[in-house]
C-alpha cells in the first residue's frame, strides 16, 4: 500500500462512473499502472458492477406491454 | 417498446412486486402521454421519463417515508467486498475466489440486496447502475444537489456490498465473518 491507495480506491466510483476530472482520471491510472493490488481491486469492482446490472435486468411480460399499449391507445383517442 | 421494458426494471426493484411496477410503468407513460406538450423536444426523453416515473413512485408507492440521513448506512470502507474477500478468504488465489463470488451471486441475492437499501439511496444506485445515467442526469432526474447524489451513490453501493458479502458467506462462496463485522 503506497500513500496514494487510499485515495486512488476512494476515486474508484468516480472513475469507473466516468465523473472525474481529466486530472484525476489521469492520477488514478499512473496509479493502477504502478500499483497491482489497486488495480485489481478497480478490475473486481468492474467486473462486480457487469454482473449486477446483467443480473438485475428484468423482461415485462408481454401481457403487459400489450396492455400498456392499449391504454395509450385508449389515452390517444379520448385527448 | 424498448424504453417501457427499461422502465420495468427499475419499476420492479422500486415497488418489489410486479403488480405495482407495471402500474406504476403504466402511470408514467400515460402522465407522460398527456404531459407531452411539456417536454422540450430535443432534451433527454428518458431521463424525463424517469423523472415521471420516480416522482410518481415517491408520492403514490413510496412506503419507507423516514427522510434519509446520509449517515443511515454507516461508513463502509471502499472496495468493501474487494477487501473483505481478500482479507477473510482463505482458499486459493484471490482471482479464483473473486470468479467463485461473482458468478456464485445469484439473481435473487442481488435483487434482494438492491431492495433493501432505503428509498432515496435504491432510486440513485439504480438510476446509477442499472440505467447508466451521469450523476448530473441524476441530479436532474431526482431533483437533489449532484454532492447528494454522489454521497448516496457511494453509501447505497458499499451497503450492497455488505449485503452481497452476507448472501456469498451464507451461500458458502467465501468464508469469513458476518455483516460486515471484521474479526478482531
Amino acid at each position: 500500500m503506497s500513500k496514494y491507495c487510499d485515495d486512488a480506491l476512494h476515486d474508484v466510483y468516480g472513475y469507473l462512473d466516468k465523473e472525474l476530472s481529466t486530472f484525476a482520471a489521469w492520477r488514478v491510472r499512473r496509479h493502477l499502472k504502478a500499483c497491482g493490488g489497486c488495480e485489481a481491486a478497480y478490475g473486481f469492482e468492474e467486473r462486480l458492477r457487469v454482473v449486477i446490472r446483467l443480473r438485475l435486468k428484468e423482461e415485462p411480460p408481454p401481457e403487459f406491454l400489450a396492455r400498456l399499449r392499449a391504454a395509450i391507445d385508449h389515452e390517444r383517442d379520448n385527448l | 417498446m424498448p424504453l417501457a421494458s427499461q422502465l420495468y426494471g427499475a419499476a420492479m426493484r422500486l415497488t418489489r412486486n410486479p403488480a405495482d411496477a407495471e402500474d406504476l410503468v403504466q402511470e408514467t407513460f400515460l402522465k407522460a402521454y398527456r404531459a407531452y406538450d411539456s417536454f422540450e423536444a430535443g432534451t433527454n426523453l428518458k431521463a424525463w421519463l424517469y423523472r415521471i416515473l420516480t416522482n410518481t413512485f415517491i408520492n403514490n408507492y413510496r412506503r419507507d417515508t423516514r427522510r434519509p440521513q446520509e449517515t443511515d448506512l454507516g461508513d463502509l470502507e471502499d472496495v468493501y467486498l474487494f477487501r473483505r474477500m481478500n482479507r477473510d478468504t482463505s482458499t486459493g488465489p484471490a482471482s479464483s475466489a473473486e470468479d467463485q463470488l461473482l458468478e456464485g451471486l445469484v439473481e435473487s441475492d442481488i435483487k434482494e440486496a438492491i431492495e433493501a437499501l432505503p428509498d432515496s439511496f435504491r432510486m440513485v444506485v439504480l438510476l446509477a447502475d442499472l440505467e447508466g445515467f451521469s450523476y448530473k442526469e441524476i441530479a436532474e432526474i431526482l431533483d437533489i444537489p449532484i454532492g447528494t447524489v454522489m454521497s448516496r451513490l457511494h453509501r447505497g453501493r458499499k451497503a450492497l456490498q455488505r449485503a452481497l458479502w452476507d448472501f456469498a458467506r451464507q451461500r458458502g462462496l467465501v468464508t469469513g465473518t458476518q455483516d460486515g463485522k471484521a474479526e478482531e
